[in-house]
């Protein structure tokens, strides 16, 4: 009798954060995922390229870039596209996606990152987070929902900022009035002001 | 009798035993599946109500789970069909929930009507935008990185720690006009630490040994608090963006900030707080040199990314 008194104390154990647990699971998730990145973020012997590749490999698996451009777009615009045009429109602006994201961890994470717990918003989790970086604190919220399997990031707020919002309504800004493969053009062009800025303010600061 | 009672005990022992060598393999066996199955239920959860709603699913439904005789009169042609069409049915459904899903996220950011920014000033804001942006590339940052390769970063952050503790009258004021008592409290005490442990502001130990966090709060998120709406939005020159009640609220935080006072703009002499206000700023710009460039990266149309960026952000602090 003890013994089944004692293994239904197992079961209880093993089995309650499977369901209870989602928010304990994505907040040792993402705390693995970014202390990872700033990680790489601080070997200052990676050049940028290697650098910025190593830390989308780390957060490809939790953040959902795919869905995040899909999002950006939005229902307005998106499934009026052909399939090709949603390659391409994908494929360039993730990558601006990471880019931003990346470069806003670099600038703003010089000392540490603080994490707060994990918050259930109806069906999703949000998890806040505070880069310290010298005299300057920066929120950076992360928004994730369940996909079939797993927890994923679909939106980041970088001081109450969404960037899938703020994306949308630039979209839907430049659509009005412009086409989509001037769209395309303005995501393929680089801006001119290039990251030498950031680099230069890195090495004074070290 | 007690070599009975001995083996009693044995036999209750090999009982334990057994059950706890079958049990806890059981246990750390389930314990990956639990996922699947629980992963797989929720599935078939979305699945089935869907099948149940198509009329002829309802037939094959029935064909299946019905009486044996009638499925069995099925014959045997029809059975590779309905297992087809319930594969088609299978995906269509997925799509749907995928469809469904897609519309929670739309609900999420869909732009509400309210939310629209009222810009009746877009022409002046986008030509400020740009000055500003000019003012910036053309004066601000080659001047302010001059003055960052010749004073340290400890003194500049020393020299902006000090000005942000004299900034204390605005924080504790509009945490007080907000009934933000605790935040008030705060920053009370971290005004007393940082004065005085803090050598006048120049340090900080209220953040580093007490674990005390600023509590900003300025005056027009105090006015939001009241429920007033940000009216147009208005980009300032050199401070940039901005709008009529966060403007109202840079004026009365002005009066607020001891600097003010060094200057005695109260007796209309202004340039000296004005000059003060000035390095400041362009203290604080020389530790933020980079911010821009990169927010402006994100931007596909510098001035309506900056002006939503702004409000985006506004309307966070407000409700925080």
């Amino acid at each position: 009798m003890k013994y089944v008194f004692y293994s239904i104390v197992c079961l209880v154990l093993f089995f309650r954060p499977v369901m209870a647990g989602d928010t304990a699971d994505v907040e040792k998730m993402l705390k693995e995922k970014i202390d990872a990145v700033i990680v790489v973020l601080q070997n200052k012997k990676l050049d940028q390229k290697n650098r910025n590749e190593r830390i989308i490999d780390i957060v490809n698996s939790v953040i959902d870039f795919q869905l995040m451009a899909r999002l950006s777009l939005g229902e307005k615009y998106w499934p009026g596209l052909s399939e090709e045009e949603k390659k391409e429109f994908t494929d360039l602006f993730i990558r601006r996606l990471q880019d931003s994201y990346v470069e806003k961890l670099e600038l703003y994470s010089d000392e540490t990152v603080v994490y707060d717990a994990p918050q259930t918003a109806k069906n999703r989790i949000h998890m806040q987070t505070h880069l310290i970086s010298k005299g300057n604190r920066v929120s950076m919220l992360y928004k994730l929902y369940k996909s079939k399997t797993e927890w994923k990031v679909y939106d980041i707020e970088i001081q109450g900022v969404s960037m899938v919002q703020t994306f949308r309504s630039q979209f839907d800004g430049f659509l009005e009035t412009g086409t989509f493969a001037e769209l395309l053009e303005k995501l393929i062009s680089p801006d001119q002001f290039s990251v030498d800025s950031v680099e230069q303010s890195k090495n004074i600061k070290k | 009798m007690r070599a009975h009672h001995c083996d009693l005990k044995k036999l209750q022992k090999f009982k334990q035993i057994v059950f706890l060598s079958l049990t806890f393999p059981f246990l750390y066996v389930s314990i990956p599946y639990a996922h699947v199955a629980y992963d797989f239920s929720s599935l078939m959860v979305d699945v089935i109500p869907k099948r149940i709603t198509d009329e002829s699913t309802i037939e094959n439904e029935y064909r299946w789970t019905g009486d044996y005789v009638s499925w069995m009169s099925v014959s045997s042609e029809a059975v590779p069909a309905t297992d087809e069409t319930a594969s088609d049915r299978f995906t269509e459904s997925q799509a749907e929930e995928y469809f469904g899903f897609e519309e929670e996220f739309e609900e999420e950011f869909k732009e509400r009507p309210e939310s629209k920014v009222f810009d009746p000033l877009h022409g002046y804001n986008r030509f400020m935008t740009k000055v500003n942006d000019k003012f910036y590339f053309w004066l601000l940052k080659p001047t302010a990185s001059g003055y960052r390769k010749v004073a340290p970063q400890s003194v500049r952050l020393s020299i902006n720690r000090f000005f942000n503790n004299l900034l204390f009258p605005v924080r504790f004021v509009n945490n007080v006009l907000q009934l933000k008592f605790k935040g008030a409290g705060v920053e009370l005490a971290r005004f007393g630490v940082n004065t005085t442990l803090g050598v006048v502001g120049f340090g900080d130990p209220a953040t580093k040994w007490f674990d005390l966090n600023a509590y900003p709060e300025d005056f027009g998120q105090t006015l939001g608090y009241y429920g007033i709406g940000g009216g147009f939005h208005l980009v300032l020159p050199i401070l940039g963006p901005s709008n009529l009640r966060d403007t109202v609220g840079l004026v009365a935080d002005f009066y607020l900030d001891p600097i003010c006072y060094i200057g005695t703009c109260y007796a209309d002499d202004w340039e000296p707080a004005i000059g003060i206000q000035a390095y400041k700023g362009f203290n604080y710009t020389s530790l933020h040199i980079g911010e821009y460039e990169s927010l402006k990266k994100d931007a596909i149309d510098l001035y309506p990314f900056l002006r939503d960026a702004y409000e985006q952000s506004r309307k966070r602090e407000i409700a925080e």
